[in-house]
């Protein structure tokens, strides 16, 4: 979809051939805004406009490294369209590199099913999905494990049939991960890649790493997924790389542990494990094994708890998606 | 006749008396368990089983001295039936002095969200399964105990779930006779121990008494305590007339209204005062001092809590409001 050349998000003014920067306000503290830092590369000519933000999950930023990295590599004037950057899409969670919002301990990522006005969170979940909308025609959010878990590198999207959905598995495909999850799962109704794919634009998340150990290959994987959405979209010049042999992976369980401890992966993110096949284990401060967790089916491990990281009894261990196809 | 057992954790109440314990609802990261107060206070004679929990929200401690309270002045002879107190649930948001767990990060960690529990889901839930599974068992009769944000509040609500459950429900609400009170609806609170137990038959209510952490008096807590003894005489597990409160207003449900920009707050209404549209409920000022708009009321109804200042953030709760107030 061809874009006027000038827009706006919050502060930030597209300008052609330009790299230009801003904020967008998402709230109010008692005494001054909460606000994201906006980068936008804005191309010579008209074209489509992708959306990246990081840091939804505020430990989460490795995604607005790998956009700052794509950004200086890119020259503008060879660009259609724009690419418009939301480093900390939750400011005050990024500040404090917390998962959840510490206002209101709300995990910001399941409040878009139905937006509202109400508490903090919700209203910055508003502001994000309703300037995203206007703007974009295309979103990437840019997740990765936090502090306290590992993930690999592969990609999300909502799978309903809708021809939004068709596009976002199609760039799904253009970020160049080995494993993309085809979600159905009510618990990620609320997440705003299923709302946008739900509102009729293309929206996908992309997993990588942790925030714990932001590693260079992590970054780079990052600056290569957005660059190849934004090939796919025809913002940057160049062909589609060839598809590469993806697995789809289909509905996640998510694994709990009862008793607290020290966890110890028995295996590694990313692999694919059978049915009962040992995935960690629970040492207590004794050193005894009192917990083993095992996959509940032939899945593909989507999250891990870090080796070693104390956890509390409910601590969410491990993602566990069947496996769809090879 | 031997007395039929009621364990609650280590707490087994197998005769009249007093038992102490603890129930595990999780474990801590070095292993050692999140154990929870029990106190179970038996009757000579057998009848209802009333159940008290407070510090669902961690942060909201007047409850737990009404508890407490309201535990000195039982006498298992005199006490016909059982009362059985958690007055702390959410221990690790009780010792944090916050709403829910620190250790909880992924989920909702809302524990009055997440009744009956799961005891294979996220600490919240496990906490959930591990305390309601008791609960089913034993209670007869929940009151929870809850608080908001200034040390005004005092207002309750019952599961309006019609049947006899409804029916017993106001009349415990009725007996402890806050004059703001809340007929609720099965449709709202969906998780909270309220519901849930009314749902599965067991008569319940919430009381809403005081502010947050330290912000409720002696007053409220004695207070609370005598409307509590209240509903022990209505149920028949104390002798003694029961107090009739008068006419209560009744409200259709309530509303949030939340703050769209933040500074310095200074409220003008008190917790039980009338409002209209447009009613003026306090004035917001920026950090230099200056006046920054007044904060209007989107409905009218009975204030059931309103924000103390003296700063306030956008999407904080602003004030909550009684609708369409009737007295019955």
């Amino acid at each position: 979809m061809a874009k006027a050349l000038s827009f706006k998000v919050g502060t930030a003014r597209a300008r052609p051939g330009a790299w230009t920067t801003g904020t967008l306000t998402l709230g109010e503290y008692p005494d001054a805004p909460i606000t994201t830092p906006v980068n936008i590369l804005c191309g010579a000519r008209p074209g489509p406009v992708l959306w990246v933000q990081s840091a939804i999950h505020g430990a989460e930023c490795g995604g607005a490294l790998g956009l700052l990295r794509l950004f200086k590599d890119l020259d503008p004037k060879r660009m259609k369209g724009a690419i418009v950057g939301v480093m900390a899409a939750n400011p005050t969670a990024f500040r404090l590199l917390a998962r959840n919002t510490p206002y209101d301990g709300e995990n910001m990522n399941r409040l878009f099913e139905k937006p509202s006005r109400t508490a903090h969170s919700r209203q910055a979940a508003a502001t994000l999905i309703d300037t995203a909308m206007s703007v974009a025609d295309a979103v990437m959010d840019m997740h990765s494990g936090g502090l306290d878990t590992e993930v690999p590198f592969y990609a999300i999207y909502w799978e309903d049939g809708s021809p939004a959905s068709k596009r976002a598995a199609e760039l799904a495909r253009a970020t160049g991960v080995d494993a993309i999850w085809r979600s159905t799962d009510s618990w990620l109704a609320g997440a705003m890649y299923t709302a946008v794919t739900k509102r009729g634009k293309p929206a996908i998340i992309v997993e990588n790493g942790s925030g714990a150990e932001l590693t260079d290959r992590v970054v780079d994987l990052n600056r290569d997924a957005i660059a190849g959405v934004a090939r796919a979209l025809g913002i940057t010049p160049g062909r589609a790389r060839p598809a590469r042999r993806i697995l789809a992976v289909g509905t996640c369980d998510l694994l709990y542990n009862r008793r607290g401890g020290f966890f110890l992966p028995a295996v590694e993110v990313g692999t694919v494990v059978r049915k009962g096949q040992m995935i960690g284990r629970v040492m207590d401060s004794h050193g005894r094994i009192v917990e083993e967790l095992a996959s509940p089916k032939r899945s593909y491990i989507a999250a891990l708890v870090r080796e070693h990281r104390a956890i509390h009894s409910g601590t969410m261990c491990a993602e566990c998606c069947e496996i769809l196809r090879d | 006749m031997a007395m039929k057992e009621i364990v609650v954790g280590t707490a087994i109440s197998k005769a009249a008396g007093r038992k102490k314990g603890s129930l595990r609802i999780g474990t801590l990261p070095d292993g050692s368990p999140m154990e929870i107060p029990v106190v179970i206070v038996r009757g000579s004679k057998p009848g209802p089983v009333l159940w008290l929990h407070g510090c669902v929200h961690g942060n909201e401690y007047c409850g737990t001295f009404i508890i407490h309270e309201m535990l000195s002045r039982l006498r298992p002879a005199a006490l016909t039936g059982t009362v059985v107190a958690l007055p702390a649930l959410n221990i690790t948001a009780f010792q944090k002095g916050q709403r829910m767990s620190p250790f909880e990060g992924f989920a909702g960690g809302d524990l009055n969200r997440n009744f009956p529990g799961d005891a294979t889901g996220t600490l919240t839930q496990q906490m959930a399964y591990a305390i309601y599974k008791p609960l089913k068992r034993h209670a007869t009769h929940l009151v929870d105990f809850h608080t908001a944000m200034t040390e005004d509040v005092a207002w309750a609500l019952y599961a309006d779930v019609g049947g006899k459950t409804g029916k017993e429900s106001e009349k415990m609400a009725r007996a402890f006779g806050y004059r703001s009170t809340l007929p609720a609806p099965p449709t709202i609170l969906g998780g909270s121990a309220l519901m849930t137990a009314a749902k599965d038959g067991i008569p319940a209510m919430i009381v809403e008494c005081g502010g947050k952490g330290p912000a409720f008096t002696q007053e409220a807590m004695r207070d609370g305590a005598d409307r509590l003894e209240n509903i022990l005489r209505a149920l028949g597990m104390v002798k003694g007339a029961v107090v009739d409160h008068g006419k209560l207003n009744y409200f259709s449900n309530f509303a949030w209204v939340h703050a769209t920009k933040g500074g310095l707050f200074q409220r003008s209404v008190r917790c039980g005062d009338r409002i209209e549209p447009g009613s003026v409920l306090g004035q917001y000022y920026d950090l230099h001092g200056r006046p920054n708009g007044e904060a209007l009321a989107p409905k009218g109804g009975i204030v059931l809590a309103i924000h103390p200042g003296p700063m306030i953030g956008s999407g904080e709760t602003l004030i909550h409001i009684g609708l369409d107030p009737r007295e019955v």
